[in-house]
Order: C-alpha cells, then sequence, then structure tokens
C-alpha cells in the first residue's frame, strides 16, 4: 500500500514538472498548444537512447544511438532535445500572429510525429517503443526496492522543486512580465517595443525544456517509451490541471495537477466495481474531468488559485525594511 | 536656420485594394515640435500614423526618422528606436497590476531576456528598483498612486487615459503619435491630458498628434497640417487654416471657420 503511494505520488510529481512548463505557453503567453506531449516523447525517447545500450544485440528491436551514458547526461540530452523540438517546432508555428494558426500547426505537428514514430521502425523501435531502460543511479546506490522508490520520488520532488524556482523567477521577472504583456495585448506590446514573435519563442523553449525533463523521467520510471504513452488526450489531461489549479499560477497549477491527475484517478480507481460494467470507472473518471473543468471554468473562471501577480505595496515595504537593496534577490 | 527635421515623410502611399488611403502624403517635424494632424473621416491620418508606426507597410514612399528610413521596419524596431504611439482606445494590459503595466514600459525593459532574468539578478534587480521608483513617481503624478495594485483592467476609462501617458512618459520616447487622446474622454480630463502633452513636449518629446477637438487642437499645438484624400493640404496655425478656402471646403464648413 504504502508503496502504491510513494509511485502514484511520484508518477504526480513528474507531471507536475510537465504542467508546469505546458503553464508556460498557456498560462503565461496564452498559446494554445496542442504538440505539448509529443515534445515530451522527443525528451524521453533521446533521453532513452542515451541511456540505453546498442540495439545490436537486442533480438530484433532498433534504435538510433543506444550510447549507454549515465542518467544525468540523458536527463541533459533529452531536456535539451526537446528545447531543440519546441524551437524548430515554434519557429513555424509561432510565425503567424493569430493564436489559432498555432494551435492548429501544433496538432499537426503532434498526429504526424505520432504516425511517424509508430510507423518507422529504425529510430525509436516503432509501436513497440524502447524498453528496459535503467532506473537511475540504481546500480550505484544499491538500495532495496521500497527504497529506491523513496529515494526517486525523492530525486523527482527535488526537480520539481528546481523547475518550480527557475519558473517563479522568469514569472515574476522583466522576461515574464513581457510574456504576459504579450498575452493581454500583443499590439500593445509591439507599440513598446516587443517583438511578439521572438518572446513567444523563447517561452515555448523554456516550457519545452520542462517537457524534456518530465519526459526522460517519466520514461525512466516506467521504464520504458512508446507511443501509447503519450497520446493525445494526455495533454488535455495536463489542461485539466491547470484550468482547474488556475492558469498562469504555479503554485496552482501544481494543485490542480494534485486534484486533477492524482487524486481523481486513484479515488475513482478504488470505488467497488459493478460486475459486467469494467469500463465504467474509468469512463467516470473522464466525466468527473470533465464536470470539474465546465464547474471551475463556471464558478471559478481564473482556478481554484487565481493568477496573483507581485504588489508594489509590499515590494515597497520590504525594500523600505532592507538596508541594502539586494540582500534578498542576491541569495 | 534650418534644423534638420526629426521625422520626415515623403511621397507615402498606401492602398487597401483599390481604395487609395494615403496618396502622397509630404510631412515633416522637427525635434521639440508639437504638430497637430486633424482632417475629415476618411482623410487617411490613422492610416498615416499606423504606417509611419510600423503598424501597416506603405505601397510607396518614404518615412525617415532620426535618420534611418523606417518604412520596412517591423512595428517593435519603430518603437525601440524611440518612436512610439498610442492609440484611439487606450490599450492597457488588463490583467497586469498598474505598476506592471509601468515597468514594461520602462526604457531597457525589452532587452532582458530568460537567461539575463536569471543569470544576472542582482543587475536586473537594480534595474527593477529604480524602474519602480521611476514608476511611482510618474503614478502620483497621474494620481494612479492609489490603485498601482489593481489590475489594469479594473480601472476607468479615464484612467486607463491617464495611465497610457503615465507609461508613454516612463518610456521617454524622443517621439510620440497620439491617435486621438481625447476620443471618449469627459471636460476635465481633457485639461489633465492636454498639460500631460505639454509636459511631455517640455520634457523634449516631439509630439505629432491626431484630433477631432479643433480649440482644443489650437490651444495645444502651434502648427497643424491638414489631410484630406489622404494627402497634405496645408501646414499652418489654426488662424491662418480658419481663412484659407481649401481647408474650409475640405474640412471646417463655413460654420466652424468663423
Amino acid at each position: 500500500m504504502v508503496n502504491y503511494i510513494v509511485s502514484s505520488l511520484t508518477v504526480g510529481v513528474i507531471v507536475g514538472i510537465l504542467t508546469l512548463g505546458l503553464n508556460v505557453s498557456w498560462g503565461w503567453v496564452g498559446q494554445l498548444d496542442l504538440a505539448f506531449y509529443g515534445i515530451v516523447a522527443i525528451g524521453a525517447y533521446i533521453g532513452g537512447v542515451m541511456e540505453l545500450p546498442s540495439s545490436r544485440n537486442s533480438g530484433g528491436s532498433t534504435w538510433i544511438l543506444g550510447l549507454s551514458l549515465p542518467f544525468p547526461i540523458a536527463l541533459i540530452g533529452g531536456m535539451a532535445a526537446s528545447a531543440l523540438a519546441a524551437l524548430a517546432l515554434g519557429s513555424v508555428a509561432l510565425r503567424r500572429l493569430r493564436g489559432d494558426y498555432f494551435a492548429i500547426t501544433t496538432v499537426a505537428f503532434a498526429l504526424i510525429l505520432t504516425a511517424f514514430l509508430t510507423q518507422q521502425q529504425s529510430i525509436f523501435n516503432g509501436f513497440e517503443g524502447l524498453y528496459g531502460l535503467q532506473q537511475p543511479f540504481e546500480g550505484v546506490l544499491k538500495l532495496s526496492q521500497s527504497n529506491y522508490q523513496w529515494f526517486f520520488l525523492g530525486l523527482c520532488i527535488v526537480l520539481l522543486g528546481a523547475t518550480y524556482w527557475v519558473l517563479q523567477l522568469l514569472y515574476v521577472s522583466p522576461f515574464g512580465r513581457t510574456l504576459r504583456a504579450i498575452r493581454e495585448d500583443e499590439t500593445a506590446a509591439a507599440a513598446f517595443g516587443r517583438n511578439a514573435y521572438a518572446q513567444k519563442l523563447k517561452a515555448y523553449v523554456v516550457g519545452g525544456t520542462c517537457a524534456g525533463m518530465g519526459g526522460v523521467l517519466l520514461a525512466s520510471y516506467v521504464g520504458a517509451w512508446n507511443p501509447s504513452g503519450w497520446a493525445a488526450i494526455e495533454t488535455f489531461l495536463l489542461y485539466t490541471a491547470i484550468f482547474l489549479g488556475g492558469q498562469g499560477n504555479s503554485r496552482g497549477v501544481l494543485l490542480g495537477t494534485l486534484i486533477a491527475l492524482v487524486l481523481i484517478p486513484e479515488i475513482t480507481r478504488w470505488l467497488p466495481e459493478i460486475p459486467g460494467h469494467p469500463d465504467l470507472f474509468p469512463a467516470i473518471r473522464n466525466m468527473v474531468d470533465g464536470a470539474l473543468i465546465i464547474g471551475v471554468l463556471w464558478f471559478r473562471p481564473r482556478g481554484l488559485v487565481p493568477e496573483r501577480q507581485p504588489k508594489d505595496r509590499e515590494i515597497e515595504q520590504r525594500e523600505g525594511q532592507l538596508p541594502a537593496l539586494t540582500t534578498a534577490a542576491s541569495q | 536656420m534650418m534644423v534638420s527635421p526629426l521625422l520626415e515623410v515623403v511621397g507615402l502611399r498606401k492602398n487597401f485594394g483599390g481604395v487609395q488611403a494615403v496618396d502622397e502624403l509630404n510631412l515633416i517635424v522637427a525635434p521639440g515640435e508639437l504638430v497637430g494632424l486633424i482632417g475629415p473621416n476618411g482623410a487617411g491620418k490613422s492610416t498615416a500614423l499606423d504606417l509611419i508606426s510600423g503598424f501597416r507597410r506603405c505601397t510607396g514612399g518614404t518615412i525617415r526618422f532620426a535618420g534611418n528610413e523606417i518604412q520596412d521596419w517591423p512595428a517593435y524596431r519603430v518603437s525601440d528606436s524611440g518612436l512610439m504611439r498610442t492609440f484611439q482606445s487606450p490599450r492597457e494590459w488588463a490583467r497586469l497590476t498598474v505598476m506592471e503595466n509601468m515597468l514594461i514600459a520602462a526604457k531597457g525593459s525589452g532587452h532582458i531576456g530568460a537567461l539575463k532574468s536569471l543569470f544576472s539578478r542582482r543587475e536586473i534587480a537594480e534595474f527593477e528598483r529604480r524602474g519602480r521608483d521611476e514608476a511611482r513617481a510618474f503614478l502620483r503624478r497621474f494620481e494612479l498612486f492609489q490603485v498601482r495594485d489593481e489590475f489594469a483592467g479594473n480601472l476607468s476609462g479615464g484612467q486607463k487615459r491617464l495611465l497610457e501617458f503615465a507609461r508613454i512618459s516612463m518610456a521617454k520616447p524622443r517621439m510620440v503619435l497620439l491617435d486621438e487622446p481625447l476620443a471618449g474622454v469627459n471636460p476635465v480630463l481633457q485639461e489633465k491630458i492636454l498639460e500631460a502633452i505639454l509636459d511631455l513636449n517640455r520634457d523634449g518629446v516631439t509630439v505629432l498628434l491626431i484630433e477631432h477637438n479643433l480649440s482644443w487642437v489650437e490651444k495645444a499645438c502651434a502648427r497643424v497640417v491638414v489631410m484630406a484624400l489622404g494627402r497634405d493640404i496645408a501646414t499652418g496655425t489654426m488662424g491662418e487654416h480658419r481663412a484659407d478656402r481649401a481647408v474650409i471646403d475640405a474640412y471646417l464648413g463655413e460654420v466652424a471657420a468663423k
């Protein structure tokens, strides 16, 4: 039972990294990205083939690279791959200034990517996907299975914390503020010297980097990665968490992840099964998700924890109390 | 003595399909001037302003600003070079606080990217502190200090107008193009806006403004350019225009000219 809870929490924490990343393009910039799990997948695959040994002796499975690299390097590699993928996709999809153009282009990208990687056996082993991924640091630590679970959860929490911290810094920075201004009124942002295309692209790369991190972690945790793991529905589930928690607010988004992607699936799983209707509870889960989105949009359109921006009153007070101005910021 | 112009528009043209919205417009503004641009509806004033500020591409002609040919520049680059504009209705960033609206306008803040925000935090903190100090001063001047932590979208129409001028003051452009700064503004606020514009001009900002309220234009602008059918038909003081047959026919009409 404890193992079970640790395992669902671990997945929840990793998905938290993903929702934080998706929230950059949707919550900060207001771009509806429907290819997010495609970017996640690219990170997971690249991280995977960096970790895995060469596929030459795998008995029929084929994948590129196969470098047997340690986990930290694979993690960085996966993040870089996702960032590059976001840069490439964004530079095409964001070129037209209209938001719907971006959404449509990302859908097309996700569909093409799925079809391509499912059919193409030689890159990431097609439909079968990658499997046999080592758990990070397992060989070095030599922990028991249950202790290792705790270790991996801790690792994910540290990475989630780091992601949250970096994104919070960016959110209140001049860069984050520019992104939010572009979300509110792109024309006015241009009138104040902001190149909306370049700024949106940067934001998309920031979100893509988070996607890569989450992807590598997810693949490492499961030990495998294949096209059924990153279907279009996964991206929509992340949006459920964002809408529920509060678009633009990292804390809200994490709360939304906990409720929509950890608690609700777990609770519906524990309901007693009705004989003869095995599909009932998965269906109920989707209905609950849908009802949640509608309910939140209806009663709390900005989410459970709405976006909150730094108040000048508080900053002024803080400045007044500090002898030197950068004491707090330069830690 | 001839001062070299800050803004020089030569033979500017723009057509939308078969409609010639701007047709051989010539316009010269010297540094430090406060020039009015008037004309009947459909004369092409707003289109001209869009062309100069880079929000629309011209079909022909040249626009020179501070020595650069800018007619092909995108809007953000024109703005970055010190030629800014406002819009007919205020365009605040609604779900940013009033203070954040001001900080976006701070000179140089657009050049701070993600990496700099993360790795030069001491420098950024210092930049932001100076920006906030300055913004607070402007917000006091425009009577917006008390609402500085409100979302800008929650302000009244008049406050939004004032925020627009506070933002422009914060940005310190070399020149600003004002598109009907009085649209939807009550008489009390009109005086405040006149003051704000004169203040800007005194601080060295060159101003070109479009406005339909002619008595107000007369108070604000020493020189007024009249546009009709896409081109400039006269330039001079409002007094001179009132005696000008061509201007009366095109815009003022017999009654207003008296």
